[in-house]
């Protein structure tokens, strides 16, 4: 009884003191951060704050054991200043300001600036810049520009982005335009700050696009990935609407579409090669970028091109204060990044590169074993890298006047084969190469021409390129005279060479008007693939040649849209845009409109609808579900239409809190002149023209994304699910009956969790699960004939060739961890993909298993073999920051 | 439905039904169709109903059952062959014969490397090889396989004893001249590799076995094939020089093939060989199938026409040196 009544008593005191909390204080004008320390001390409770709450503020207390609620009202009473406690945690804000109508005496003023980040100046894209009174706001563009026309009074700014601390101005008198410019701190430790700003909340509630997302570096080095390799393309998979394509690859498929309409940019480039390593890692090096604006539902009138999404890809500029850098090494790649001022306050470069290392172990290895072998044997080569490199300087002459130049040089290469020499006897080569990549390069000036008129113009060279070579080479000698040689050379290359003037304007006339408009003239070059042979047997020689012609294509554009702030409630943001593709003495014209319409229903609930329509001139034919250097991209010609798709949507979003958005959005979209591979193409001769390959479809899509979504805080995360029906119909295909589309996966669920414990550790948890891709999975088989003049005799049981993906694959989960571990120079980086290890199902093929039975002489039983491709895998990587 | 027609020789068809993999492969007489009516057109008019063979029922692994006709296509003929089963349905394929190309010339290259003499048999090795020429008409695509066959003197029976048993039972050889070799060196002519694309060539992938080539690369023009032979043997047991004994002949064949005969081989290779069949075969790329002309989907109607040159050895092994037989027991 003793026993339980002391137990019981523990127990009332700690409750008690969970609840509340008795602190004493004595302080007179004295700065506000004092006290703090001194409360915490009490009450083992953190303080959190934004640094410019407390900038000036100064209490006067006297508390004897009283209640913590009522030490905190009587302290901030008077300063602005409210409290909430949650758990261990005080949190602190600035009372908002109440909503003033102004009075409005007809005339508006214009504040614009940049917004840019302490200590390296490197400018913030969308951040969003808001009038504290009016609920008016900014975003800033891909220069760190924003502009917000306000009625002439007073007013308070509050700056916000993800990673940044809000910054809120005092209030001031809007008399005249002028120019504010900003500079916003990042997060260094949660313990500091409230976070109040979250960008796709925002891109949510606010905008009036739908299925708009930016990904910052920072959600991306915290998504974990196979070895370890943080990744662009595979951090956007965990998004609803978005299928990965074959496990472990970095495979993007858009509601429904297929892998060449997505538009990857760098700096607002399209690129075209974005994988490495037959798509285990996509090309975008993390280290050098800042962050990600994706689209999938709503297109901005300035995009086209492609018909799913769209990915700009956003570099850093460098600090314009002091040198920094990183460097990491990993289980599959090492990279190095360094950026600074080359003259403080107004140059700065970023330098990035990122390579493979298999090379540095694969090389010594095969020396050995050439040293080790015979002199008869035949000697290996193998050699397999891919690299990254990405450079840019940028200028800035003055507030309005700003220049960069950029490049990136990216490129797999493997080489594989064999030598064989006898001195005086023989001498044999037979030697591969593939080689595949882009180059890019961009000059850009931007300008401020007026607060309200902002123009960014550039210049690029995009280079697409891929190059196979195999050449046997053997030579029979009798002493030193050549008396036999058969020699074979094949090589097959594939380009595009792109050469584009480009502008893009924003305009701000009004404050309930955001303009863009531009355009852009390319000059592009293709190369479809070119196959060339050529062959020597002693004397006779022949060559051989597909002859595939060079094509060149003259592209413009022209675009103009308008983001128009109708009333507090309803939002419209609508545009056009043109295009004329003039290639092989035809030219095609494109006409895309663009709508979508954000209505606010109630405070926290808005409603949006859309159409958009998009154009493809260019198209990607793979003939696997890997990312190959056989994979060709090709332009439209007179024979083929460029693709187009139609697209509506509607969506629904609830945001309980600033950092908090539930979201359901549907679609259906209508696919127009899509381009794929005939049936039995790869029966065709190995010369024949790359165009007699193709045949001409259409297909739909339809579907609804969910989605929950935290941004801010110590645990941020989001859980998805997306329902999707894809088809396709093609009259060279599957005897011209429609078929599913094979990354039809029907139903897919991501949970994504992040959790920052504290300063030292982070953990990272994605979990995927979604029905399995479709496959074509033959169920009847037919007897091969006798045919006399092959090694093939004839009498093999070879399957009929069914409907287009028929069988559609077992569910696919996999769960993937990372942890973070913060060390005082960097950081180390545990990885485990597929963490409980299901072997997830990849294919199913025909195979016979072996079985005893006294019934059946063949002891041969036939089963549909499981395919599984990766286990688990853990990796470590470790970062300098320097 | 499956033929293989032959210019110069009568039609013989065979008709298989298909079955359910899960189910298991039925013996092979079982999924022969043998009640059916085929139907032969030639340039668009009837010509005769084919005629079921069963073959051998006491033994399945010998002749297999046909449907057989009298009819014999030539060149540029147009066949037609349309089957129909009460149960299965109906099959329909049709073809155009092809015009054989003829060799222009065929210098030899053959060189005896050794022998090695048995107590009762010459056996010498030698090396062959064929530098076979032909032009392509170069009107159409063609498309052609190579054969090499090889016909030997008939033995005659000898005196020559070669053991005598314990039991005193004696064992007589008869003479003979006998050439035999293994197979084509397909790596020694770079045609029969056309089809190889550069991936194929880095997964190593081989065009040995594999004899079909089109004329892509010699539209139009004379081209020496390189036919070399591998293992090629020389047995011999001739003390008496009998003449008819020297007569090896090595026999090549340029069969010009219809373009479905191509795609059929071409497919096999693929399936069996290509890299489009091992990535599809292991999830990593659509399956492909093997090709067939047949309205069903399974089977291949091929046309084709041979021009032949023969070799004749005797000129070759007549003076080769000869090691007298020695009997023992």
């Amino acid at each position: 009884m003793k026993r339980f009544t002391l137990f019981a008593s523990l127990c009332l005191a700690a409750g008690g003191s969970l609840v509340a909390q008795n602190v004493s204080v004595k302080a007179k004008n004295r700065p506000a951060a004092t006290v703090f320390a001194e409360i915490m001390r009490q009450t083992d409770k953190n303080f959190i704050y934004s640094s410019s709450l407390l900038k000036g503020v100064k209490v006067s207390i006297t508390a004897k054991n009283e209640p913590l609620p009522t030490v905190l009202d009587r302290m901030f009473d008077g300063t602005g200043i409210t409290y909430r406690i949650r758990g261990n945690n005080i949190m602190l804000q600035g009372r908002p300001a109440t909503k003033q109508t102004r009075k409005s005496s007809g005339r508006h003023v214009t504040i614009s600036g940049y917004v840019r980040e302490t200590g390296s100046q490197e400018c913030i894209i969308g951040a969003s810049v808001r009038d504290v009174a009016g609920h008016d706001a900014a975003t800033t563009n891909n220069a760190g520009f924003y502009s917000l026309t306000l009625p002439v009074g007073k007013t308070s700014l509050s700056v916000s982005a993800p990673g940044y601390e809000t910054f809120t101005t005092e209030s001031f008198d809007a008399g005249r335009n002028i120019t504010y410019n900003f500079s916003l701190t990042t997060i260094k430790d949660l313990e500091e700050v409230t976070i109040t700003a979250s960008k796709n909340n925002s891109l949510a509630m606010d905008a009036a696009e739908a299925g708009r997302y930016n990904l910052s570096q920072k959600a991306i080095l915290n998504t974990p990935v196979i070895f370890g390799e943080s990744d662009v393309i595979k951090s956007l998979q965990l998004q609803p609407g978005i299928s990965a394509g074959t496990e472990g690859m970095a495979g993007m498929y858009v509601h429904g579409g297929n892998s060449d309409e997505n538009m990857y940019m760098l700096d607002n480039i399209p690129l075209y090669q974005v994988n490495h390593f037959a798509g285990l890692f996509s090309a975008f090096n993390v280290e050098a970028l800042k962050n990600v604006d994706f689209y999938k539902n709503s297109f901005p009138a300035k995009y086209d091109g492609r018909l799913s999404s769209y990915v700009d890809v956003h570099t850093k500029d460098g600090s314009l204060e002091e040198h920094h850098g990183s460097a990491r090494l990993g289980l599959t790649s090492g990279a190095f990044n360094i950026d600074g001022p080359i003259r403080r306050g107004t140059t700065s470069y970023s330098v990035a590169l990122r390579r493979s290392w298999y090379d540095v172990l694969t090389a010594p290895a095969i020396a050995i074993i050439n040293a080790c072998s015979d002199k008869e044997d035949d000697k290996l080569d193998f050699r397999y890298a891919f690299t990254d490199f990405n450079a840019k300087v940028s200028h800035r002459f003055s507030d309005r006047s700003s220049a960069s130049l950029m490049f990136y040089y990216g490129e797999d290469f493997l080489k594989g084969g064999s030598t064989w020499h006898i001195p005086e006897r023989f001498k044999d080569k037979d030697i591969q190469k593939a080689r595949w990549g882009n180059i890019l390069a961009k000059a850009g000036w931007n300008y401020q021409f007026s607060p309200t008129f902002f123009g960014e113009f550039s210049a690029a060279y995009s280079h697409y390129a891929s190059h196979m070579e195999s050449v046997i080479d053997n030579r029979e000698y009798t002493g030193s005279e050549l008396t036999k040689r058969y020699y074979s050379k094949t090589t097959n290359d594939n380009n595009i060479n792109d050469w584009t003037l480009r502008a893009d304007l924003n305009w701000r006339p009004s404050a309930e008007h955001q303009a863009i408009l531009g355009g852009a003239a390319t000059i592009h070059s293709f190369l479809p693939f070119r196959t060339s042979r050529s062959m020597q047997n002693d004397d006779v020689a022949a060559d051989a040649s597909n002859f595939t012609p060079s094509y060149h294509a003259v592209e413009a554009d022209a675009y103009i849209g308008d983001d128009w702030r109708m009333t507090d409630r309803l939002r419209v943001n609508a545009g056009m845009h043109l295009s004329l593709f003039s290639i092989d003495s035809k030219t095609f014209y494109g006409i895309s409109p663009r709508a979508s319409v954000r209505y606010r229903v109630a405070p926290g609930w808005v409603a949006k609808g859309g159409y958009s329509r998009t154009t493809q001139y260019v198209h990607q034919l793979c003939d696997s579900y890997l990312s190959l250097p056989t994979d060709q991209w090709v332009p439209v010609t007179k024979d083929f239409k460029p693709q187009t798709a139609d697209k509506v949507f509607a969506g629904a979003y609830y945001s309980p809190a600033p950092s908090w958005t539930i979201s359901v959005e549907g679609f259906y979209k209508w696919m127009h002149n899509l381009i794929d591979y005939k049936d039995e193409y790869y029966l065709m001769p190995p010369y024949a023209t790359w165009s007699d390959k193709l045949v001409s479809g259409s297909g739909t899509a339809k579907g609804l994304d969910f989605k929950i979504e935290r941004e801010a805080g110590r645990f941020t995360g989001h859980v998805a699910y997306s329902l999707l029906w894809a088809d396709r119909t093609f009259a060279e295909k599957n005897h011209g009956l429609r078929f599913p589309a094979k990354y039809d996966n029907r139903h897919k669920i991501n949970i994504m969790a992040n959790w920052k414990i504290n300063s030292r550790w982070e953990i990272n948890a994605a979990w995927t699960g979604m029905s399995g891709n479709l496959i074509t999975l033959p169920v009847n088989s037919w007897e091969t004939p006798v045919l006399p003049g092959s090694t093939w005799d004839g009498g093999d049981e070879v399957p009929l060739p069914e409907t287009l993906n028929n069988y559609r694959l077992p569910f696919y989960h996999r769960l993937d961890l990372s942890a973070t571990r913060h060390t005082k120079h960097g950081y180390w980086t545990f990885s485990l993909y597929n963490a409980y290890c299901n072997m997830n199902v990849i294919a199913v093929r025909r195979d016979y298993k072996y079985v005893y039975s006294p019934y059946d002489a063949s002891h041969v039983k036939p089963v549909f073999q499981k395919i599984h491709l990766l286990p688990i895998i853990p990796s470590v990587s470790y970062t300098w920051l320097f | 439905m499956n033929s293989l027609l032959t210019s110069g020789e009568p039609v013989e068809v065979s008709l298989t039904h298909t079955w359910r993999f899960s189910a298991g492969k039925p013996d092979n007489r079982d999924i022969n169709v043998a009640d059916a009516d085929i139907e032969v057109y030639a340039n668009g008019r009837f010509i005769e109903n084919l005629v079921y063979d069963p073959g051998d029922a006491d033994d399945k692994n010998s002749r297999q059952p046909v449907y057989r006709g009298q009819f014999v296509p030539s060149p540029d003929d147009q066949i037609e062959l349309r089957a129909h089963h009460p149960s299965y349905g109906e099959a329909f394929a049709s073809v155009v014969m092809p015009r054989p190309v003829p060799i222009t010339k065929v210098t030899p290259d053959i060189e005896f490397t050794n022998c090695l003499p048995s107590s009762y048999i010459n056996t010498y090795t030698l090396k062959t090889g064929f530098i076979t020429e032909f032009t392509d008409p170069g009107e159409t695509d063609n498309y052609y396989t190579v054969e090499v066959s090889v016909k030997n003197p008939k033995p005659i029976p000898s005196d020559v004893l070669v053991t005598i048993w314990p039991d005193n039972t004696q064992k007589y050889v008869d003479y003979t001249g006998n050439y035999q070799f293994d197979r084509i060196d397909f790596e020694r002519e770079p045609i029969f590799s056309e089809h190889l694309s550069n991936i194929d060539h880095l997964l190593d992938s081989s065009a040995w076995g594999y004899s079909f080539f089109s004329d892509q690369q010699i539209n139009g023009k004379s081209y020496p094939l390189q036919i070399h032979l591998i293992d090629c043997l020389y047995y011999v047991l001739n003390p008496k020089h009998i003449e008819s004994l020297y007569h090896s002949e090595i026999i090549i064949s340029l069969g010009s093939i219809s373009a479905d005969y191509y795609k059929y081989m071409l497919s096999m290779w693929k399936v069996n060989s290509g890299f489009e069949g091992e990535l599809g075969n292991n999830g990593l790329a659509d399956p492909i199938f093997i090709y067939s002309n047949v309205s069903t989907g399974a089977g291949i109607v091929a046309a084709r026409s041979v021009s032949k040159y023969t070799v004749d050895l005797s000129d070759y092994v007549r003076d080769l040196p000869y090691q007298d037989f020695n009997p023992t027991k």
